[in-house]
Parts: structure tokens; sequence; C-alpha cells
């Protein structure tokens, strides 16, 4: 362990290793658990630790929900997740999350295997999020329209109808679903434009759902936009040459 | 552009060594240019109308995003085409010039000089490199043929030259000068510019964006100016695909201030590459870095011929403290100056100085627009009188 710790800092401090030398402008980046007792890690003294920038990394729910739609999390739980960002602790972290996400995956009807999914929950993630995970399935917020869907379904009033319906209307209004419909249309349509050329009736929905849908705000709206315009400048730019996004924006 | 000689000469290295045997190495090539600092491709149509089934030809330096040139391909049918010889309307802009062309510093030898030199060389070169020289020469018609520092000054003005030859560097010059040189593969599309109409890009780029395009108006212009006052660069990128989508034409004066007001983050995103925001800034005219002051501001709109009292108005309400501050601009000049309010009250009156008198401009006045009609109404009884006399071959003075 000591002459792994001492070519490591070799590398950091001096950028070169007997005669090995690293490329110009690379950065190296160590990753380590805290050394706060939890974990069982060797301590490094203070003349190793001066030798370079520690930064502690905290979830970001966002982060990750783009990271789930890229490596095709269940977006049943992708949702849940986004509704409830609190739920991340040390203990229950992103990494037995997406574990217990990806185990119940494979269930058609969440509803049918309740049992199942609160025992694999506990397994994993611990009661508290079971709970909270089959309340989630109890209010039927596993239910919303995806964002594949509401982005290339071919029936628009179908999709503006569920978008509706999911987020509620008046007093009534879940502005938290909203969000996280939201935030799942940007970073689908973000993953999906790395791998497919962007046709004019995606563009089309999507102006559709930033001007003329119930379902999102106007700070949604906009959001969206700004997020899918700026994730991807080449293939939605074509979204910035429709009047009425343009109307909606500078509203 | 002129096609000049261009040839080098060195010696041999043993030369160098003990200065003798000689033998002249050479090297000869045909470069189309012409010295100065001339851009001949400066001259440009700025009004294009798209007429049905129009073929367009862009040359080097256009900007035009190809995915704008929809609306015209479905309202007229337009096109572009790759080979110039099928285009009924070609493209340049500013940049054209610079786009085809490169420069470098080369030094002149009068022809007839150099003839004579060749002449005494003759016996202290390849035969086969002599004879190439006098056959480009036979048929080489300039003054001036190009070439090298090392030629001029250490070839043909050495002094350790086997032959009596003196270059009078007094007569002829010693000093390199910039010539533009055009690219091998512009030669053909040149000549055949040359003697063409061109049309500048922002004479398409108004037809770009359609006429359904929004215009930014005061409310917008207020909207964009908060987008680019976040702290969130992904507003100015949203801001700018705006400015670069909307109605040029009628949103010229906006656009100006917000160049105006927020060049520095402009020039600060990395849209302002994109060939979307570079047709804008093209349109505009902006130059690297996309500094705006009054003054280019009301260039441009003197160039898109905007200039009305409600403009200045606008220019004036936001910008007028620069003329306050900063005193006569190009465009702006102070008329009338006062003192202070404190000085004033000391005075007790009020007080202003003029510094600029009021123009005067001619006006057409009443009476001589009368007797322009009166002389309409009589033109046809001069008409009259003229056929009279042609008929009676007499001179009617």
């Amino acid at each position: 362990m000591h002459r792994f710790m001492q070519a490591t800092m070799e590398l950091i401090d001096r950028q070169e290793y007997i005669s090995w030398s690293l490329p110009k402008n690379w950065h190296v980046i160590l990753t380590s658990n805290p050394d706060n007792g939890d974990y069982n890690v060797t301590s490094l003294d203070v003349a190793q630790k001066t030798r370079f920038v520690s930064v502690e990394v905290k979830f970001d729910v966002n982060v990750w929900a783009r990271w789930a739609e890229a490596v095709n999390i269940d977006g049943r739980c992708i949702n849940f997740l986004l509704m409830n960002p609190e739920l991340v602790t040390q203990r229950v972290n992103p990494r037995s999350i997406t574990t217990f996400f990806n185990s119940i995956s494979s269930i058609q009807k969440f509803e049918d295997q309740l049992p199942l999914i609160q025992m694999i929950g506990e397994g994993s993630v611990g009661p508290e999020f079971s709970s909270m995970f089959t309340m989630f399935i109890n209010n039927k917020l596993d239910k919303i329209i995806s964002p594949k869907d509401a982005v290339t379904n071919v029936n628009e009033a179908y999709v503006v109808g569920a978008l509706t319906s999911a987020v509620g209307s008046g007093d009534e209004f879940r502005a938290d679903i909203s969000s996280v419909i939201a935030t799942r249309i940007v970073n689908y349509c973000l993953t999906h434009a790395e791998k497919h050329a962007i046709g004019a009736p995606m563009i089309d929905r999507l102006v559709k759902l930033t001007t003329d849908c119930d379902a999102f705000t106007n700070d949604l709206r906009y959001f969206m936009v700004k997020e899918i315009v700026n994730g991807n400048k080449v293939k939605f730019a074509a979204m910035m040459r429709d009047n009425a996004v343009v109307k909606m924006a500078v509203k | 552009m002129e096609n000049y000689l261009k040839i080098t000469m060195a010696f041999n290295d043993k030369f160098y060594d003990d200065h003798k045997d000689l033998n002249l190495l050479s090297q000869i090539e045909f470069c189309t240019g012409v010295f100065g600092y001339n851009n001949t491709l400066s001259v440009f149509e700025t009004v294009y109308t798209p007429s049905l089934n129009d073929k367009l030809f862009f040359l080097k330096g256009v900007t035009i995003p190809r995915v704008k040139m929809k609306n015209l391909a479905v309202d007229y049918k337009i096109k572009t085409v790759r080979d110039i010889n099928e285009a009924t309307h070609i493209f340049g802009s500013n940049t054209t010039f610079d786009k085809i062309t490169d420069f470098s510093y080369e030094y002149k030898i009068a022809t007839e000089e150099f003839k004579a030199f060749m002449l005494l060389a003759k016996d202290y070169m390849d035969v086969f490199k002599f004879e190439r020289i006098q056959t480009a020469l036979e048929f080489y018609t300039l003054p001036q043929i190009l070439t090298d520092h090392n030629t001029l000054h250490n070839v043909i003005s050495n002094k350790d030259l086997p032959f009596d030859y003196t270059y009078d560097f007094e007569k002829y010059g010693r000093y390199s000068e910039r010539f533009v040189l055009l690219d091998d593969d512009q030669k053909e599309n040149y000549e055949l510019i040359i003697n063409k109409i061109l049309y500048d890009e922002s004479a398409l780029l108004l037809h770009l964006n359609g006429d359904a395009a929004i215009e930014i108006d005061n409310e917008m212009f207020e909207s964009l100016n908060e987008m680019f006052a976040s702290s969130d660069r992904d507003n100015w990128t949203l801001a700018m695909e705006i400015m670069a989508n909307c109605h040029y034409d009628k949103s010229l004066l906006y656009l100006e201030l917000l160049f105006c007001d927020h060049s520095y983050k402009i020039n600060d995103t990395k849209i302002k590459n994109h060939v979307n925001f570079k047709s804008l800034v093209n349109f505009l005219g902006k130059s690297h870095g996309y500094s705006t002051n009054v003054d280019n501001i009301m260039s441009s709109l003197k160039k898109h011929n905007k200039f009305t009292k409600e403009n200045l108005d606008i220019i004036l309400k936001l910008h007028g403290d620069v003329i306050q501050n900063q005193g006569d601009t190009t465009y702006f000049k102070v008329k009338v100056i006062t003192v202070d309010s404190e000085v004033l009250a000391i005075m007790k009156e009020d007080y202003t100085y003029t510094m600029i008198e009021d123009p005067t401009f001619e006006v057409a006045s009443p009476e001589i627009e009368e007797v322009v009609m009166i002389e309409e109404e009589i033109v046809p009884e001069i008409i009259k009188i003229e056929v009279q006399d042609e008929s009676t071959n007499y001179y009617p003075f």
C-alpha cells in the first residue's frame, strides 16, 4: 500500500514517475471515501493532503437523472427520485438506489407486486425509502406519461391530455409533477439527440409543449427551451426559429 | 490581377565556399496577384430580389445558413449550385477577397534588367534551366518579374559574380512590397466573376428569415436586455438565437443597440461562431469583437436607409449620455450649451450658448412649382408649333 501511495504521490506532485511522465495538460483526479470512520480507508497525512485540492462531491439529482436517462434506468424510478431527492443520504446512496431500481425494473405493473418491491427495497435502500416508493405507486405516480411518449407519440391530443391530467389544473395543479416531467423531457431529448437525427415532427411537438400546453407553467416552458437549445444547439436550433417559442422566451 | 512570373535563384554550395565554379540554381513559377492593398472584389450589388428558379452560387467567405434557404426554396424554388457556370446570381461578402487570396512580401526586378542578367549568366547555369527561363520570358509582357530576397540581394547584386554585372538599386528599388496572391484553386472562378455582377450576402440575408420572422420591438428589446443581464450564460445563448432568427431589416435598430450594450457578452459565447449568428454579424457588418457605439449604430441606419426621427429619439434616449459625457461624435454634435442650475440661480436668468447655428435647407418654393406646372401645360403647344414648322421647312427661331 505504501509503495502504491508513493507512486501516486509522485504522479500528483511531479506529473511523472521514474521515466514515465504524464502528457501535457493532463490532470489527475483521485476519488476516495471520507475518512470519518464509516468507511474502510487508509488515512492520508497532512503532508500528502497539502499536495492536492480536496473537493467534497455532493449528489445532484438532475445530474443523476441525466445519467439515468442515458443508461436506460426505469423511467418510473427516475420520476420517483426526481420527486424525492432528499431521500438520498450517505447510507442510501445513488449506487444502492440504482441497484434497487434495476432489481425492480422488470416488473411491468408495480402495483401488482408491492410486497416484493417492499422486500427488495428494505434489503437495499432501507424501509423509509421503500415506504415512500410504495406510496408513490399507490398514488399512481408511476403512471405518468413517459418523455418518449410525450415527444414522439403521433397522437398530439392524447399527449396533451395525458400531461394535463397528470399535473391537474387550478388548485390541484401539481407543480412538482410538472417539473419532473419537464426535466424528463429535457433529458430524453438531449440523450436521444446524441445518437439520432431530430426531425421536424419532434421539433413541432416540442414547440407545442413549450408554447401551447397547460401542463407547464411559463417558467418551466422557458426552462425546457433553454436547456434543450443550449444542450444541443445544432439539432434543436430550429425551435428558436418558431415565433411562438421566441414570444414565449421573451415574455 | 496580373499573372506574374516569379524566378528565384541561388548559388551552388561550392561557390559560397570559394567563389569559384559558379552554377546558378533556379526555380520558376507563375503567381496571379496584385501589389498593394486593393480589394478587387469590393463592389457588390446590395439589392437582390428573389425570382423563380434562381440558382445561387456562394463564393468563399459567404456565411449563409443552408437550413434557412428553405424559405426561398419553397417560395421561389431557388437553389444553390456548386458549379459557378450554372449560377444566375453570385454572392460574395466583405471577407471573400481575403478568403480567396493570401499575401506575402515580394521583391521586384525589371524584366529587361533580368533579361540582361540572364544573358551574362548563361554560361553559369544548367542549359535546361536557362532555356526554361528564356522560354518563359519570351512571352512575358509585364515590366517586372517577382523574386525573393536572396535572389535580389545575394545573387543578382553579388559583387563576386564571375561576370561584369551591376544591379542598380537606386533605379529599381531594393525593398519588397505587399503582394496579394490569388489561391490556385480560385483562379478559374476569379476569371469568371471579375466581369460579372456580384451580390453582397447581406442582400440575400435580408430574405432568409422570411417576412414572417419576428420583429424585435421595444418590448422584446427590454426582454433580451434582461436575458443578457442574467448571470446564466444559457440565457445569453437564447437571446443570441432570437437575434439571429429575427427579421433583420425591421429589427435593425434594436439589433444594433443590443450589440452596443452587450458586445462583450456576445463575444464571450461559443454560439457567436455558429453560422446562424455569423450571418447576422455579416449582415450588420460587425468586425471582430462586435464593439458598437452610437456612431456605428448611425452608420448602420444610414447604410440600410433607416434614418428616422423615431430611431434617433430611441438612440438618444438610451445613449444620449454618451454625447453629454464625451461631446461631439461623427454623427451627433452639441448645438447648445447651458450652465449648471446653481450658476443659473446666481445669474437669475436663463442662459444658453449656441455652438452651431441652425442649418439652412433649400426648400422648393410654391412659386417655382407653379412655373413648372405652366410649362407642362404649354408643352403640347410647342410640339404643335414645331411640327408645323418642320412641315414648312421653317426654322422656329
